[in-house]
């Protein structure tokens, strides 16, 4: 339907490659601890992609070597195949088509609602696009009011407003709910990104808050200690994240070493299936650390051990979450191992502490390798 | 102006280039001075001879004086205002600050005349107590007495910030554990104003040592005054660094005690006020309070005010000629300071807000040098400075401009960097990302937020021109006589009638400038020395 030539590749919003930044401690460069250590990333457009990863891990920086606020040491990033940053090149933040939505909003306290969204778009006709912006975002009726006299939700949607009204090529959004209180998130977080697809805006979002980067976005990109650990799927991330850090990150707790033939690994419960890597390749050979995630993993009534295919396990605690119950159990060499089970398990009462129980994953689990010691 | 475009956490190559320029001005004047008082020998002379004992001695007895005066004067008018029934005590709060507005060199001349030997005071009684002379007031009396009621307020504003936040409940839990009266005040009270105490007694301590109107035209000679009659008279210039050297290292020694209790005063959190506090109730003994009140003001305000009013009614014609010409000198060379010295202030409190580091707080100390120092020493080394090293320099008004810009910088600062605090530097990133070059950036965004810290600067350092005397006798082109010169001048050539001409135009002048500048809600922040 579309007019593409053959094996033209549709061209990505925003590419960032192999963008490095070291940070001056105490006036100098610090070769050991880079900022971002060649960080990729893709955004095709029309999608959300979320940044994930701890505070302190390079996020807010990728934003703003993006966003032209600060100067990248090594890589390149193209703006709808345009290089913006890059060897001998530097568009200037103003000149690049990149809206930002800062964390605490930075909206100019001067200013009312809609001579800030208005900032971006001068002269007569932006005032028009101003206005559209801020219908768009249901905040017409308080278009006068100035930044302080609205609330944290209202301000944010100010801010997202002001981001878009330019009609960027892509937007970044730096950890916009994190400013909110908890219930009013919920429900900030669904009107933005339903306004995002909406508007079929590209958009970069980045959190540490593994549940809305899953919630929202259709790429997740794993970002820790300056590495993109892993990216795709939300779904696929949460099967995979990609190496034992990730998987920390993402609230995994069950790694039992194991030894893997290329096909299935062989460990405490026994032998289990083994899942290819995210980056691609062959699974590891050798000693590995599999990992059993927490909402793969089955806990049932032991029976045998021909039935289980693993050695029981005693469980040692139930906790009640409301939407699934939290089991402890510990496995005959000691080692503790957790699983979450959907609330039901939990009505049916049939796991009780010190009742032996079988282990086993849903299905194939991924697997990293272990440096000998 | 450069003001950072945050792209890196360094500052910008035109900041930093600002913030070299200005440390350079700002070290000038002392550095050139010690180099001239250490290698001209000066230093050596002076400490060697017999006069300048006398002149340390009569120095640190009028700081330590006024010190002792003003804290035993500001104390209680503070607790009167802020912890008792007095009647009428919210006007009274704000008019007992006022004699800090109050220039030396009219308060100095207003209460030689009044109350001197044979002045108004001794005119007005000799008809009826036959007195023909009253007290001597030249010398320390009168030295000591006009400085201490300039310099209370230091003292009372201290204090009744400190009983703002002193938790009431420190003084119940005394009295619960049966202190009486006395022992609270003693034990409890008194302990936790004493950083107060100590921070304004200070300030009053470094006014006294930088005077140079009261002790000049009340003949103490204190460094101030025998230093400008070392330049003045013998043009001996060795003897007048020597002098201005010691007096820096007084100042010096103020200074760092000042900044010392400074930071000590500072409430901790946990002591800010949990409930507001009982007065006092003062029954028949607020007769004794309002007549200390008015004790205070009557000669600080009133008669300042009123002498200056019945000398010009006794003016000969003519004594008002050239006030006009003075005034207009003023007020113009008051704005180049003021614009000059707010536009150095603006990459000083962008160095120090945005980039702290120990670079930025070097610079920070060193702008405010100048202010520590005495307007006579910076105005002295100004002019040996211009004379052996600039002479296309010396007599010319730039001279004077930077002169004011250096002693005055702080003043200027302190404001800029209480509006940038504030200000999140996102909202410049916030301005790029939207496509705002450079100018649209400065002129839609950080000038307007800058706006009230600017005018607040500009206000403080025109005002504080305005009243300056030493630095302006010593740098003002000849002939070049503003509003302070004349004043002081008339005064020393007992022309009463143009002195207080020129002293009411001076206030009315400053009055005027306060009611434009002070609009409600905008409180301006005097700077900390």
């Amino acid at each position: 339907m579309f007019g593409a030539g053959a094996g033209a590749v549709p061209e990505a919003a925003l590419r960032c490659r192999a963008i490095e930044k070291r940070f001056l401690s105490n006036g100098r460069l610090d070769p050991d601890r880079p900022v971002l250590a060649g960080v990729d990333l893709e955004v095709p457009p029309g999608s959300l992609t979320a940044v994930l990863g701890p505070s302190g891990g390079g996020k807010t920086t990728l934003l703003r070597i993006v966003a032209g606020l600060e100067t990248a040491d090594a890589g390149e990033v193209r703006v709808l195949g345009e290089t913006v940053t890059g060897k001998g090149v530097f568009v200037p933040p103003e000149s690049r088509r990149v809206g930002l939505v800062f964390q605490e909003y930075a909206l100019f306290p001067h200013l009312s609602a809609l001579d800030n969204v208005a900032f971006g778009v001068p002269g007569p006709a932006g005032l028009t696009r101003a206005w559209g912006a801020l219908q768009m975002v249901g905040l017409s009726e308080v278009a006068s009011h100035r930044p302080h006299e609205l609330s944290g939700g209202e301000q944010q949607r100010v801010a997202l407003a002001r981001a878009l009204a330019p009609e960027p090529a892509v937007v970044l959004l730096d950890e916009p709910f994190s400013n909110l209180d908890a219930p009013r998130r919920a429900g900030v977080r669904e009107e933005v990104a339903q306004l995002l697809r909406r508007l079929d805006a590209t958009a970069v979002l980045v959190t540490h808050d593994r549940e809305e980067a899953f919630l929202l976005a259709d790429q997740v990109v794993l970002l820790l200690d300056g590495r993109v650990v892993r990216s795709g799927k939300p779904e696929e991330l949460a099967r995979n994240p990609g190496s034992r850090a990730g998987a920390e990150f993402l609230g995994e707790t069950n790694f039992l070493p194991g030894e893997s033939d290329g096909k299935t690994a062989l460990c405490e419960i026994g032998r289990v299936e083994i899942l290819p890597p995210a980056s691609g390749g062959k699974p590891p050979r050798g000693p590995v650390e599999v990992l059993l995630p927490l909402d793969g993993l089955l806990v049932e009534p032991f029976v045998d051990e021909e039935r289980a295919g693993s050695p029981a396990a005693v469980l040692t605690r139930t906790a009640f979450h409301g939407a699934f119950q939290l089991i402890e159990a510990r496995l005959p060499s000691g080692r503790p191992i957790a699983a979450r089970s959907p609330a039901r398990d939990a009505w049916q009462g049939l796991l009780r502490p010190g009742q032996r129980v079988g282990l086993r994953p849903a299905g194939p689990v991924p697997v990293f390798p272990r440096s000998r010691t | 102006m450069s003001i950072p475009a945050r792209r890196t956490r360094w500052p910008s190559r035109r900041l930093r280039a600002a913030g070299i320029v200005v440390a350079a001005m700002c070290l000038l004047p002392l550095v050139y001075l010690a180099g001239r008082a250490v290698a001209g020998g000066g230093l050596l002379d002076v400490l060697l001879r017999e006069r300048s004992f006398g002149i340390a001695g009569r120095t640190l007895l009028l700081t330590a004086a006024v010190a002792l005066g003003s804290a035993g004067l500001g104390l209680p008018l503070a607790w009167l205002t802020a912890r008792t029934d007095l009647p009428g005590r919210r006007i009274l709060t704000g008019l007992l600050a006022l004699p800090l507005a109050v220039p030396s060199y009219v308060a100095a001349f207003t209460v030689a005349t009044a109350l001197g030997p044979r002045g108004l005071l001794q005119r007005a009684l000799e008809p009826f107590t036959g007195w023909e002379r009253l007290p001597e007031i030249y010398g320390f009396p009168g030295a000591f007495l006009v400085l201490v009621l300039l310099n209370y307020p230091y003292v009372y504003l201290a204090a009744r910030a400190r009983f703002a936040v002193m938790d009431a409940s420190l003084e119940d839990a005394a009295r619960v554990l049966g202190a009486g009266r006395w022992r609270r005040f003693r034990r409890v009270t008194l302990p936790l104003l004493s950083t107060a105490l100590l921070s304004g007694g200070l300030l009053a301590a470094l006014y006294t040592l930088s005077d140079f109107g009261a002790v000049s035209l009340l003949r103490y000679e204190t460094f101030t005054w025998a230093i400008y009659n070392q330049v003045r008279g013998s043009l001996d210039r060795h003897t007048a660094a020597g002098l201005a050297l010691l007096l820096v290292f007084a100042t010096l020694l103020v200074l760092t005690a000042a900044s010392r209790f400074e930071s000590a005063s500072r409430p901790s959190p946990g002591a800010v006020q949990a409930r507001p506090p009982r007065l006092h109730r003062l029954g028949g003994w607020k007769w004794a309070g309002l007549a200390l009140a008015s004790g205070v003001l009557l000669p600080a305000l009133v008669l300042p005010v009123g002498v200056c009013l019945y000398w010009l009614i006794q003016a000969p014609a003519g004594a008002g000629t050239g006030l006009f010409a003075a005034l207009g000198r003023t007020g113009f060379v008051s704005l180049l300071a003021a614009v000059a010295t707010t536009a150095l202030a603006v990459p000083v409190a962008f160095l120090t807000v945005r980039f702290p580091s120990r670079r930025s707080s070097a610079l920070r100390a060193i702008s405010h040098i100048g202010f520590g120092l005495p307007g006579l020493v910076v105005g002295l080394s100004l002019v040996f400075f211009a004379v052996n090293v600039a002479p296309f320099l010396y007599q010319t008004l730039a001279l004077l401009v930077f002169a004011y810009a250096v002693h005055m910088l702080p003043q200027a600062i302190a404001p800029v960097e209480a509006t940038l605090g504030p200000l999140s530097p996102r909202l410049d990133d916030a301005a790029r990302s939207l496509g705002a070059r450079w100018l649209r950036r400065h002129r839609r965004i950080t000038l307007p937020l800058l706006g009230p810290g600017l005018a607040s600067g500009l206000a403080l350092v025109f005002l504080t021109s305005v009243k300056e005397l030493p630095a302006t006798l010593m740098l003002a082109p000849t002939g070049y006589a503003t509003l302070a010169t004349t004043v002081w001048s008339a005064a020393e050539n007992v022309e009463l009638g143009r002195a207080a001409a020129a002293s009411l135009v001076l206030l009315l002048f400053c009055a005027a400038t306060l009611l434009v500048v002070l609009r409600p809600g905008r409180p301006l922040r005097p700077a900390v020395r």
